[in-house]
């Protein structure tokens, strides 16, 4: 496996087997980095800014 | 995936060149400047569209310099025939390969460039900071996406760092707003309470049992005579009087209205503003005098006498003059006093409002309305008269300024006490006071409150932020420091093949964990952990250290890396090492099709006996000469006994000898290395000459060798080649004295080199044979030969 893939991989296994971040947050993370070429600040500011509004 | 050959076109010192590879490996040696590193730039530009070394230097630019000088950028082009299959790919600037569908992983690999290694390369790899190191190798690995992902995610990260850190500092502020009010340090709002309540209890009023009661706390139906709204009315009230002047005009304006009177007078009341016709009359008077000099007066034709008329014009104009500044003076007197007038009555307009609105006051504003009359008046006659004040009773119009003035103070009086009555007793206003600050607390802890739940947001943002990128970081850190690993692996086995006897060990690559994209080189040298590898190696072994890293990745590559391309790197490295060199390229990389450069001949004849005793396929080439127009010539390059035997064939005595003397240099340099021979030292810039090289060769041999199967073999074979080894000289260097020498003796001379080179080589394997100290041994080096041909030693 190429070390990206293996790097996404171990990265969100840890995410979702240490918690603290909700299951549904961390699929639209992973919809994010699915084109990591395309992975911005904009695109992560706003899946933080969804995250907190569906918390609230 | 290997290339077949290779069509280059306009491409830096290669305006047109047929390259055929063969799908084999490929060395193409030349002198320096020949193009051997066109050649490779065309090789990178086929499989990436660009040249690297073009990249990152301000001075020199791909389109400028990458082109041939007599080609523009769209005319260069690099066309292959890849096999298998014998496809046919062109790359132009503007035209890209089509890559067929089996090859895309191949080509993939390769469109960074990363297969081609270049001398500048290796050391500026090991001399770069960690930071550009870390991005070499992200590039090597195509790895550098995961680090444009953690930089987008540490940037928000700072980003809400920044905007909690702003609003914190706004919540300070709007805190310390409070501490001012209270005199009293407060860290929050809860510490907000003790203070107040203290002010509260000093003016009897009930305390607050917590920060959350303020809200209600004013409404409370116990504050008895202390009206909130009071303060409001007073504060209106005394806006609303203090706002009016406290004079509307001053008597200097009747003593002004007076200047003017007295002006106007003494003129002869209105005919101030004709005078500019006659100032005009008398300049076109005096012109004219003094144009025709006659004795007749320009007005009435009268004769009259020239010089006291023009004194007499001179005298009028001056007096004209005075008379108009004087007037003008006046305008400008009368202007301001219309403006001033006109202030003053806007003025009396809105007290008489004011005093409307005051049933008390109502009289004071029939007072001032009457009064305006003669302030109106006043403005029209100043206005339509032009300055005229016949008709201005200056003396009345004092009285009525006088009498305005007066109503205006008594309003004035009336303000005072009216805010007298209505403002609390002293008391009452303590506690009114103390009210009104428990309501600017209200307010800034509405503020506080706000600002804490924006705060509250962002730290929520941030913490997720935190975590994903910490978890990402790490991940990427562990994975890499783990590959890192692996590779440094391989260096460390690349490194101990080729340099066994060195005290190096411990290569690292490590990633530095407090920075982003950062990837440190040490060695342990010496005993001395943790060292930069500058620090104890030599350029040599740096130049070997920096190939086994190369290498180590290319490894890392597996087999999606089909080609390799070494340009001229291993110049400092010496022949006995090269030796272990090609043994580490085509023994790990026997699959990839090598593509070596080189100017060193001893390399290259090394790379091809290498290549003859290990049945490695390859295509060789030799640079024989190079013009700027017609480029590179390429020829088959052969061996240096295959070029002596064409020349001896040829009949060409001085080539031959020539040759001969080369190849001579190169097998004692060779011998002298692999024998141990102590050859005398001459100095860092000397060059050895054969004679130096030939006489360590000569006592080695004697010294070393016991067998006396090879002591009768050897030994005559050296006398042969010492009486036969001037002939290189003599033959070469136009020297006169090669003219008497038989072909006959050139061959002699040529074959005694040969027998002398074949003496030490491998009857196997064909490598030239090594002497080991421990082992009191000449042999060969090959441990998979069977058959080494061992000669016992001293």
């Amino acid at each position: 496996m190429g070390v990206v893939k293996k790097v996404k991989s171990e990265f969100f296994w840890i995410l979702r087997t240490e918690g603290g971040i909700p299951p549904k947050d961390i699929e639209r993370l992973e919809q994010l980095m699915s084109n990591m070429e395309n992975f911005s600040d904009v695109g992560f500011e706003k899946l933080l800014d969804e995250m907190v509004t569906d918390e609230s | 995936m290997k290339v077949k050959d290779m069509t280059i076109s306009g491409i830096r010192g290669v305006p047109s060149l047929q390259l055929d590879f063969d799908g084999k490996n490929v060395l193409i040696y030349g002198e320096n400047g020949t193009g051997k590193s066109s050649i490779i730039d065309a090789i990178e530009f086929f499989f990436t569209g660009t040249v690297s070394r073009f990249k990152g230097v301000q001075t020199i630019s791909f389109n400028a310099h990458c082109p041939h000088v007599d080609f523009k950028p769209e005319q260069m082009k690099v066309g292959a025939t890849i096999n298998p299959g014998g496809r046919t790919l062109t790359r132009s600037i503007t035209d890209f390969p089509i890559i067929p569908a089996d090859m895309e992983e191949e080509f993939s690999t390769m469109a960074d460039g990363t297969f081609i290694l270049r001398r500048t390369q290796i050391l500026s790899f090991i001399t770069s900071k960690p930071s550009e190191r870390y991005q070499i190798i992200a590039a090597m690995l195509g790895i550098q996406v995961l680090e444009t992902v953690e930089a987008e995610m540490v940037k928000v990260t700072k980003k809400l760092e920044a905007e909690k850190a702003d609003r914190r500092s706004k919540m300070v502020s709007v805190l310390k707003g409070i501490q001012t009010e209270l005199d009293y340090s407060v860290k929050d709002l809860d510490e907000v309470i003790v203070p107040l309540n203290a002010r509260l209890s000093m003016v009897g009023l009930p305390p607050l049992e917590g920060i959350d009661e303020i809200d209600t706390y004013l409404s409370r139906p116990v504050f008895g005579s202390v009206d909130l709204s009071i303060k409001d009315k007073v504060d209106r009230i005394s806006h609303e009087f203090a706002l009016l002047p406290d004079a509307f005009l001053s008597k200097d304006i009747s003593t002004r209205l007076q200047v003017i009177e007295e002006f106007v007078r003494s003129h002869n009341g209105a005919k101030r503003q004709v005078d500019n016709t006659a100032l005009s009359l008398f300049e076109a008077g005096r012109e004219s005098m003094m144009r025709t000099e006659t004795g007749t007066c320009p007005l009435c034709q009268q004769k009259v006498d020239p010089t006291r008329l023009m004194v007499d014009i001179e005298e009028r104009l001056l007096s004209l003059k005075h008379f108009k500044e004087e007037s003008d003076n006046i305008d400008s007197l009368v202007l301001e006093l219309v403006d001033e007038i006109k202030v003053a009555v806007t003025e009396m307009e809105r007290a008489a409002k004011v005093a409307n609105d005051h049933l008390a006051l109502q009289e004071h504003a029939g007072r001032l309305t009457r009064s305006l009359l003669s302030f109106y008046k006043v403005i029209e006659e100043l206005e339509s008269t032009q300055g005229r004040t016949d008709n201005i009773d200056c003396a009345k119009f004092d009285a009525s300024i006088d009498d305005a003035n007066a109503i205006l103070q008594e309003i004035h009086e009336f303000g005072k006490k009216e805010v007298e009555s209505i403002a609390p007793s002293t008391p009452d206003n303590e506690r009114l006071q103390t009210l009104l600050l428990v309501e600017r607390v209200r307010a800034a802890k509405d503020v506080l409150v706000k600002m804490e739940s924006e705060v509250s947001l962002v730290e929520r943002k941030l913490n997720y932020a935190q975590k994903i990128h910490s978890t990402f970081s790490e991940v990427r850190k562990n994975n890499l420091q783990e590959l890192f690993d692996d590779i440094i692996v391989d260096v460390g086995r690349y490194y101990r093949t080729l340099h066994p006897e060195d005290d190096i060990r411990d290569i690292k690559l490590s990633i530095i964990p407090e920075r982003r994209g950062s990837a440190e080189l040490t060695v342990t040298c010496f005993a001395k952990g943790n060292e930069d590898p500058r620090a104890y190696l030599s350029e040599g072994h740096l130049d070997s250290l920096g190939l086994c890293i190369f290498l180590a990745f290319i490894k890392r590559l597996d087999l999606k890396c089909p080609l390799i391309a070494l340009d001229d790197v291993v110049t400092t490295v010496d022949s006995g090492h090269r030796e272990r060199i090609c043994d580490l390229l085509y023994s790990e990389f026997g699959n990839a099709q090598i593509v070596i450069t080189t100017h060193d001949g001893v390399w290259f004849e090394q790379l091809l006996s290498y290549q003859r005793a290990s049945n490695v396929p390859s295509a060789n080439m030799e640079i024989i000469a190079w013009t700027p127009q017609g480029g590179p010539i390429i020829r088959n390059k052969k061996s240096c006994w295959e070029t002596i035997e064409d020349k001896i064939s040829d009949g060409d005595r001085c080539g031959a000898g020539n040759e001969g003397r080369r190849y001579l240099e190169m097998v004692l340099e060779e011998l002298c290395l692999m024998l141990k021979a102590n050859v005398q030292f001459r100095g860092g810039s000397y060059r050895y000459t054969s004679g130096d090289l030939f006489i360590a060769f000569r006592k080695r041999a004697k010294d070393v060798i016991v067998e006396q199967e090879y002591q009768d073999s050897i030994l005559p074979l050296i006398q042969k080649l010492d009486r036969t080894r001037y002939m290189g000289n003599l033959t070469s260097h136009n020297n006169e004295g090669a003219y008497d020498v038989s072909m006959e003796e050139v061959r002699s001379f040529c074959n005694s080199v040969r027998e002398i080179d074949k003496a030490f080589l491998c009857p196997e394997c064909g490598r030239r044979m090594q002497y080991f100290e421990k082992d009191r041994m000449i042999t060969c080096p090959n441990p998979k030969c069977t058959y080494p041909g061992n000669i016992a030693t001293r």
